[in-house]
């Protein structure tokens, strides 16, 4: 019989107020456990994905908005840019790589971004590596420039900056340059007015679908003419018959992040067919499939859950044509372009050029993670604050409830000293009662916290865009038990003095 | 190890603060292995008696020897390890644990007297069979009767081979037949242990059982 096993004891036979204590503890340090298991998990989802992204340009609005809808694939898109942008900034020298997505399709509840080969560059952060090297199986998707253009000049939008163009004139064949168009300047000073590809509700839009569905139509019943077609002259309905040029039908292919293939269960060769908006939407009005070509590598963040498919393919779609263009113009617009400028001051000069322009909203991508922490930091300082409160409140109500014991154990603590128990000895079983009653709280409250988090998983990658990991245990846990068990040992030294103090003559005579 | 008390002097406070004289005991010796019956009216002091004996309350003024310790000139962690190793106590209403087992609490002062644990369960086994309650070892002491509850105080008053035990009235809670079984009890088991006793008693049954009885008056001034 040691004094640990009388503790024990003690607490067993007054089990309903040992639970009741124990639990006002546990409840504080559930909350304690997980708000800090929410803040570990929110910055473990937002802080290593975001490494390797540099810059993000997307429509005028907000900066953290277009972060977290193009390197996070979540929340909706703020709107379209144009379009032009993307060459002006493939040809601008600070520049190392643009990558241009354009959203708006999910399948079967993965997002559907459209974008360049550029995926495929080395530089392109996740998965690491080039080319092949970031599939686990399969191919790149082809990636067709000239077919790109072609679409977008047969969709009659004026696709490309006159800058942009003359950028690249050395470079670029002669398809591209039919996309010259006097009107450029004229356009690119509209400002774009948050036309969006994600469209909850597509019946908005029904006026210009049905307009350039038109367009796209004839464009698509119009047989191939073949041929060049550098005729700048020439009206825009006339480059329609494109279509049926060199490169005929573009080819629809798509890469998979390793998660949508993983748990769909969609394999290399196989077909899809999104449909348009990304939650819940409709099936395109003509059926088309995409084939999946490759599966990409799992990489632990965002984009291991999305469906990547080649630009060109995007735009010809009679539903992406319509909601392509900037509204009110006939420009095209694109949801986003990732920038990786080269190394040094380019990213400085990047910045400074490209904020002095209405039309753009520029995002530096570590500088919108900063200020989300910081904003989500603040609000779990508060909930943490709370939750400490708690904590102190259930530990304060266990030094009220041993000492309210302490009365009736003063029987007890003058028997155990009769015994011969030393003065400190009845002192130390009760400062030791009350540290195993606040460790068993707290060990249940660290239980019960990261339960909270399991329970509330599916809620939280609802409004927060991530599921956490309930069962990713923290050292900051063994710090937050091994201070609750001190600060419940701390408060059963009041109950402890009572007991070191007591009178053991007086407390030894018989109950009369 | 003869107990021996020199020029006892013990003042309580009341609760006005004023000294109140409880007990004076000039002088009392009491030889090793003596029996002594303790008597005397309520409030003349022999509740107050065993506590000085057992090191529990420290007298005023005078001397408690135990051999040559001098209980009252101890600190007091040393008193309680004395009481620990030397004194058994027990009690008019058995005070034992109600959280333990009988032999929980039988081998819980073994453990206050430095018994290793399993030495200790064995021990506070052997005694328990001893008082006859091999059967109710297990039992909580709220499910004994009143009998069985003070022979587990008996039992763990012997724990750690006292030199001396003090019973302050151990059967003034019990029937006429309950205390003549426990007082013959007591006094074999103490005899067996070779250990003194001192029992303070009201009793006139219990009294007559003595060939030494000291009247506390007698020894006060
Ligand atoms: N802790 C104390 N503080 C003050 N006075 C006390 C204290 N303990 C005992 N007394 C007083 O000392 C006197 C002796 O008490 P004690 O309990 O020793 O008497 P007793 O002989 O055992 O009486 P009884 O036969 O009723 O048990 C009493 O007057 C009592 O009120
Ligand atoms: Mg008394």
């Amino acid at each position: 019989m040691t004094l640990w096993e009388l503790i024990l004891r003690q607490i067993r036979q007054r089990s309903l107020s040992s639970t009741l204590t124990a639990l006002s503890v546990a409840l504080g340090v559930m909350l304690v456990s997980a708000i800090l298991l929410l803040q570990d998990q929110m910055e473990r989802h937002f802080r290593e994905p975001g490494e390797g992204y540099s810059i993000v340009v997307g429509a005028p609005g907000s900066a953290l908005q277009l972060v977290l809808n193009a390197v996070y694939h979540m929340d909706k898109s703020p709107g379209l840019m144009p379009l032009r942008v993307w060459p002006e900034l493939e040809a601008n020298d600070s520049v190392a790589l643009a990558v241009p997505y354009a959203l708006g399709d999910a399948f079967r509840g993965y997002r559907v971004v459209a974008t360049t080969d550029a995926l495929f560059d080395a530089r392109f952060p996740h998965p690491a590596g080039e080319g092949e090297e970031k599939l686990l199986e399969g191919r790149p998707f082809a990636f067709d420039r000239e077919a790109l253009f072609e679409q977008l000049e047969a969709l009659g939008a004026r696709a490309i900056a006159e800058e942009a163009e003359e950028a690249h004139e050395g470079e670029r064949d002669a398809h591209e340059e039919v996309a010259h168009d006097e009107d450029a300047g004229e356009a690119r000073d509209e400002p774009a007015a948050g036309g969006e590809h994600v469209d909850e509700d597509v019946h908005e839009h029904e006026d210009e679908h049905e307009e350039h569905d038109e367009h796209a139509g004839e464009a698509r019943d119009e047989p191939a003419a073949g041929g060049e077609h550098g005729d700048e002259d020439e009206h825009e309905h006339e480059h329609e018959d494109v279509h049926g040029g060199e490169h005929g039908q573009v080819v629809r292919e798509a890469v998979l992040g390793y998660d949508v293939a993983a748990s769909l269960g969609v394999a290399v060769g196989s077909e899809i067919e999104p449909t348009h908006g990304v939650e819940g939407g409709t099936v395109h009005e003509h059926e088309h499939l995409w084939t999946v070509v490759g599966i990409l590598k799992p990489t632990g963040t965002p984009v291991d859950r999305v469906v990547f498919i080649n630009l060109d393919s995007f735009f010809s779609i009679e539903d992406h044509a319509a909601g392509a263009l900037l509204p009110g113009t006939d420009e095209a617009g694109l949801s986003s372009v990732l920038v990786f400028p080269r190394g040094g001051v380019h990213k400085a000069i990047l910045l400074g050029s490209l904020n002095r322009r209405p039309e753009l909203q520029v995002a530096d991508v570590s500088e919108q993670l900063r200020n989300l922490f910081t904003i989500v930091g603040s609000v779990d300082v508060l909930f943490l604050v709370v939750a400490i409160l708690v904590v102190i409140l259930g530990i304060l109500s266990m030094l009220v409830a041993l000492y309210n014991t302490m009365n009736e154990r003063r029987r007890e603590v003058a028997i155990l000293r009769a015994l011969g128990a030393r003065r400190r000895d009845v002192f130390g079983a009760i400062v030791g009662e009350a540290a195993l009653l606040t460790a068993l709280g707290a060990a249940a409250g660290l239980l019960l916290g990261h339960l909270l988090v399991l329970a509330a998983r599916g809620y939280i990658a609802e409004v927060a865009g991530f599921a956490p990991e309930p069962f990713a245990f923290l050292p900051i846990e063994a710090a937050v038990l091994t201070l609750v068990v001190l600060g419940g040992a701390l408060a059963g030294l009041v109950p402890a003095w009572k007991a070191y103090r007591t009178d053991v003559a007086a407390h030894l005579k018989p109950l009369s | 190890m003869a107990i021996r008390l020199e020029a006892l002097k013990v003042r309580f406070r009341d609760p006005a603060g004023r000294e109140v004289p409880v007990l004076d005991v000039p002088e009392l010796t009491i030889e090793d292995g003596r029996r002594l019956c303790l008597v005397g009216g309520s409030g003349s002091g022999k509740t107050t008696l065993l506590h000085v004996l057992a090191g529990i309350v420290t007298p005023t003024e005078g001397r408690v020897l135990h051999g040559d310790v001098d209980l009252a000139a101890l600190p007091e962690a040393e008193r309680d390890r004395f009481r620990a190793e030397h004194v058994g106590y027990v009690f008019q209403t058995f005070n034992l644990l109600q959280s333990l087992s009988a032999l929980e609490n039988v081998a819980l002062a073994g453990r206050f007297g430095g018994q290793r644990r399993a030495d200790a369960l064995a021990r506070a086994q052997a005694l328990l069979k001893r008082v006859d309650l091999a059967h109710r070892m297990d039992a909580r002491p709220g499910t004994l009767s009143v009998g069985e509850q003070q022979r587990v105080g008996i039992a763990r008053a012997l724990m750690n081979r006292p030199g001396v035990v003090l019973a302050d009235e151990p059967t003034a809670n019990l029937d006429e037949a309950r205390s003549e079984e426990v007082l013959a009890l007591l006094e074999e088991v103490v005899a067996e242990e070779a250990a003194t006793l001192v029992l303070v008693t009201h009793e006139r049954e219990v009294q007559a059982r003595f060939d030494d009885v000291v009247a506390l008056k007698e020894i006060s001034a």
